[in-house]
């Protein structure tokens, strides 16, 4: 069940949000507005840390991948 | 709200965990584990969730908005890479039975004790501010819960809510975590506990958030609505205003990144009471998403806490109680301390638990092994002594927490003192992270990045906390210690612009890291550091699979046991100590095919002995049925171990061999240069023996030459001088050439059986004449025959002509007596020539057989002969096996003994030469 190419797409994404959710990427959604009611920077870096646990969700609970690994 | 109901609800709740740990741990002794699961693995990793986050994250937001998310998602961040590092964490603490972190890094690094102990102290150090913050939250949120929504000012420290929070939980800890000893170091009912408490925490903190956004408000959009219109209140919705700067950001989700491998509760949830590792994977995903959760309503309740107690002056980490209590939702109050207590509960016991291990393994224990006094843990029950040193510690590091929190923590918030401890133990992670992936890391490097990452964070971070709390002058944050400006803990040589956290975070990883990288590079592995290197790196190549750690020996077959006993002691010994474990057994081992336990934790300690415990546990495994080893990866492991050791052995002997072999050289480079002086007199003397006829016989000639008219008597005169001074360069020439050869080995030696005695009288022929013409007395003693002699005979006849001409020269001038001598001694021929003359001085006669030695003779002043003629008789004589000698004294003349060994037929072609061929 342990892939060397998974790991390295996980550490892939680690990286991806590493830099969506630093600077200098984070100060786009550092601005006045909302969405959904929501404060624009709270709003965008909840939704990333969403898209990444589903990235992560997809890539470890898929029963594809999981078969052809082990 | 009435102090008992409190007081039952959370006693009770303490018994509940009590009862959850016990019918877990129930279940997992008869095999239906709870805990052995995926779910319960990621909700016991939200342990990390303290009081920090159920009421701190609230107060962070208040005041610098989003930045209070920072230390969220660093470790989600993190979450991914745990495929890679943790699963290699687990899968090492597994087979090398880990107990902690400080346990970790003392492995790694060859075992050190020091290691382990430094780990363990700056753990306890970095963490008991952190336990007394969960000390804190307890303790306000009980006042607050008890008095309304006013806060009352605390009274005497009787009064003081704190340190009955600090005892009961000291109590309840030991109950849950020492109750007996566990040699894997797991807790199936902690786990279990922890994982409860995870779930409380979050649907309470759900609960408030719920309850503020639409219960209060009415949903996000009204909240956030009503805030922007209060300036102070829509600043905090971008970081610009919110006053947070990118680094700081930047270094919170570092530092969070960090302390979630290295927080000595997080090493203990994550990988020591992992039970299967593929557990990890949902822990991926679960864990982030519950992140996600338990930050969702931070904000929400900060603001609408805000707007609520709007110029109040409330501290933000109390609004997650208060809230619910200003709007009379008693029982949601009550959940909420509930929650609350969840989060600080787990936090303390899983910490203090995994500190007291730590404590007790790599502190408490070495230092009582060390200690003069007898040993205290030589009895017979060793786990009641642990235990009892366990409680102890937990018992003080709870104290301690008490007293910081009385003395220090009480005025700063709760983020802050949280900070200051995951910058303390991130100090863990270039050594933790080294030793998973870098061979090359050291146990020095370790040592030194350490060391010097710890004091620069003590520097930076707790002192100022103390030097804020009045024991220490004010003026050292604006003037630095001791009055040196770059000395200042906030803006160390003069570094400006960054906040406290962020300024240590970056000096003491910068330093540590460096020192770490950088010592290991200039030092090496000794043995076990090596061994332990490569193992820690590779794991996976020893150990694969993912099955439970064997708890206690399996099976293993006698032969196996035998041939590696074998193989790593020697058969003889082997054998030797195998019949020693037999002796007064009623069983023998040539009855057994299948080895008894005792005998395979024999065969291990005694193979610790050999090539280290970890080792020999290894080793041992890969016999052992149902382990995840096979015997030939383990084998490599220790033949490399192996290796190591022969290999430095083999190179201290090649080193003394080497200095050996150079003083050899050094000698025969000596006699080199001996020989090539050697050589360059015996050309300077042959050219200087060959000019001197040669000048005469010009001299002569051109004398005859100038002079026609010299008289034909004259004439006849100078020409006979020339013949003889020609034959004596050509005798000359003979000699040199004759020595040459015997030097090279070149010459031809003739062996034939002789007569010497008629050689010898042969060879006195022509000296007969000469003697009589110089009034010396010739006396010649030989016998009537002797035993045949195998020789040269040319040579011999040499021998004696130089001997006798020697002999000649050097007689009495008007006295003149030769004696010469044949006689069979023994298995020898003993010839002897004596002169009477004026001997030989005795600094001399070592010299005598050399070339060119001559002696000037006293008559004339001087030397007289080539020089060659005993150097020529000394050769031929070892060729033929004999011995020549000479003893004198001076004015008393000189006798030569030649001995000749009759038995020596065969006679060697190559002569040894006057000096010692060089061994090449």
């Amino acid at each position: 069940m342990w892939n060397h190419l998974k790991g390295k797409k996980l550490a892939g994404i680690s990286v991806l949000f590493a830099i969506l959710l630093n600077y200098p990427i984070i100060s786009i959604f550092s601005q006045s507005g909302y969405i959904w009611g929501v404060p624009r920077l709270y709003a965008s870096i909840f939704m990333m840390w969403l898209l990444m646990i589903i990235l992560l969700i997809l890539l470890l609970e898929t029963r594809d991948t999981s078969r052809r690994s082990s | 709200m009435n102090i008992w109901i409190i007081l039952v609800a959370g006693l009770g709740y303490l018994g509940l965990l009590f009862g959850i740990a016990y019918w877990s741990e129930r279940r997992g002794q008869m095999g239906k584990s709870v805990v052995n699961n995926p779910y319960v693995y990621a909700l016991s990793l939200a342990v990390y969730c303290t009081a920090w986050t159920f009421y701190g994250s609230v107060g962070r937001a208040c005041t610098a908005g989003v930045s209070f998310l920072a230390i969220y998602l660093g470790p989600t961040l993190m979450a991914p890479l745990w495929y890679i590092i943790l699963r290699k964490l687990i899968v090492i603490a597994r087979s090398q039975h880990i107990s902690s972190i400080a346990d970790f890094i003392s492995s790694r690094y060859g075992k050190s004790t020091f290691l382990g102990g430094l780990v363990s102290l700056i753990a306890i150090v970095a963490i008991i501010p952190y336990i007394s913050l969960q000390l804190k939250a307890i303790s306000f949120s009980l006042d607050i819960l008890r008095a309304g929504p006013v806060l009352l000012a605390s009274g005497a420290p009787w009064t003081d809510t704190a340190l009955y929070v600090t005892i009961i939980l000291a109590i309840f800890t030991i109950l849950f975590g020492t109750r007996h000893l566990n040699p894997a170091e797991r807790h199936e009912g902690l786990v279990a506990a922890v994982a409860f408490e995870s779930i409380v925490k979050l649907i309470a903190f759900l609960s408030v958030g719920i309850f503020v956004t639409w219960g209060i408000y009415q949903g996000p959009g009204d909240l956030f609505g009503q805030a922007a219109a209060i300036p102070e209140l829509a600043k905090l919705f971008t970081m610009e205003e919110a006053a947070l700067s990118p680094w700081s950001w930047c270094w919170l989700i570092l530092v969070s990144m960090l302390a979630i491998l290295t927080l000595p509760r997080q090493f203990h949830v994550a990988v020591i009471e992992n039970t299967d590792v593929r557990h990890l994977t949902k822990a991926i995903w679960l864990f982030p998403l519950y992140m996600l959760l338990i930050n969702l309503f931070v904000l929400p309740i900060a603001i609408g806490g805000d707007m609520v107690f709007s110029g109040q002056g409330f501290d933000g980490d109390t609004f997650v109680l208060k809230l619910p209590l200003a709007y009379g939702r008693e029982w949601l109050a009550l959940l909420v301390f509930i929650g609350g207590l969840s989060a600080s509960t787990s936090m303390v016991i899983v910490s203090t638990i995994a500190l007291s291990i730590m404590a007790s393994n790599n502190l408490v224990v070495p230092l009582l092994l060390w200690s003069p006094v007898r040993n205290p843990l030589g009895g017979q029950d060793i786990s009641r002594y642990l235990l009892l040193i366990r409680r102890v510690i937990i018992g003080m590091i709870l104290m301690l927490a008490y007293w910081y929190f009385a003395t220090i923590g009480a005025g700063t918030p709760l983020v802050s003192i949280g900070l200051i401890s995951f910058t303390g133990v991130s100090q863990f992670a270039p050594a933790m992270l080294g030793g998973l992936f870098w061979r090359e890391g050291t146990r020095t490097g370790a040592l030194a990045g350490l060391l010097a990452g710890c004091i620069v964070w003590a520097f930076m971070l707790p002192f100022p906390s103390l030097i804020e709390a009045g024991r220490f002058p004010a003026e050292i944050l604006t003037t630095g210690l001791g009055g040196i400006s770059w000395l200042n803990p906030h803006a160390f040589l003069g570094v400006k612009g960054m906040d406290p956290i962020s300024h240590a975070a970056f000096w003491s990883l910068l330093i540590n890291t460096g020192l770490y990288v950088s010592v290991s590079l200039m030092t090496r592995h000794d043995a076990i550091g090596h061994a332990q290197a490569q193992l820690f790196v590779n794991i996976y190549r020893y150990v694969s699979g993912t099955r439970d750690a064997r708890s206690s020996y399996g099976k293993a077959s006698m032969q196996d046991i035998r041939i590696l006993l074998h193989r790593f002691l020697g058969r003889d010994r082997a054998d030797e100590l195998v019949t020693m474990f037999f002796r007064g057994k009623p069983v023998q081992p040539e009855t057994l095919t299948e080895a008894p336990p005792e005998l395979i934790a024999y065969a291990e300690k005694l193979l610790g002995g050999a090539v280290g415990s970890a080792s020999a546990y290894l080793l041992v495994s890969s016999v052992v049925k149902d382990t995840p080893l096979s015997v030939g990866e383990v084998i490599d492991v220790l033949s490399e171990t192996q290796q190591i050791l022969s290999y430095s052995r083999a190179l201290e002997q090649q080193s003394a061999e080497l200095e050996q072999a150079s003083a050899k050289l050094h000698l025969a480079n000596e006699r080199l240069r001996e020989m090539d002086r050697t050589k360059d007199d015996f050309i300077a003397t042959v050219t200087h023996e060959l000019r001197t006829p040669i000048t005469s016989i010009r001299s002569l000639v051109s004398i005859m030459h100038d002079n026609p008219a010299l008289p034909e008597d004259k004439r006849q005169e100078f020409l006979g001088i020339a013949l003889r001074e020609s034959e004596r360069i050509s005798r000359l020439i003979n000699q040199v050439l004759d020595l040459e050869k015997m030097e090279s080995g070149h010459a031809r030696w003739n062996m034939t059986e002789l007569d010497m005695v008629a050689l010898i009288q042969t060879s006195l022929e022509g000296f007969q004449e000469i003697c009589t013409q110089r009034g010396i007395q010739l006396h010649v003693t030989l016998p009537a025959r002797v035993r045949p002699f195998t020789g040269d005979r040319d040579r011999l006849i040499q021998v004696m002509v130089n001997l006798m001409s020697n002999a000649i020269k050097f007689c009495h001038e008007t006295r003149g007596e030769i004696h010469v001598s044949l006689e069979e001694a023994g298995h020898q021929l003993l010839i002897r020539v004596q002169d009477n003359g004026v001997g030989i001085e005795p600094e001399f006669q070592p010299y005598i057989f050399d070339k060119f030695t001559q002696f000037n003779d006293y008559r004339t002043g001087r030397a007289t002969g080539s020089g060659l003629g005993l150097s020529i008789t000394w050769r031929i004589v070892r060729v033929h096996k004999g011995d020549i000698r000479v003893s004198s004294e001076p004015g008393q003349g000189a006798v030569f003994e030649v001995r000749l060994p009759l038995s020596a037929g065969a006679v060697q072609p190559m002569a040894t030469p006057s000096y010692n061929r060089v061994k090449t």
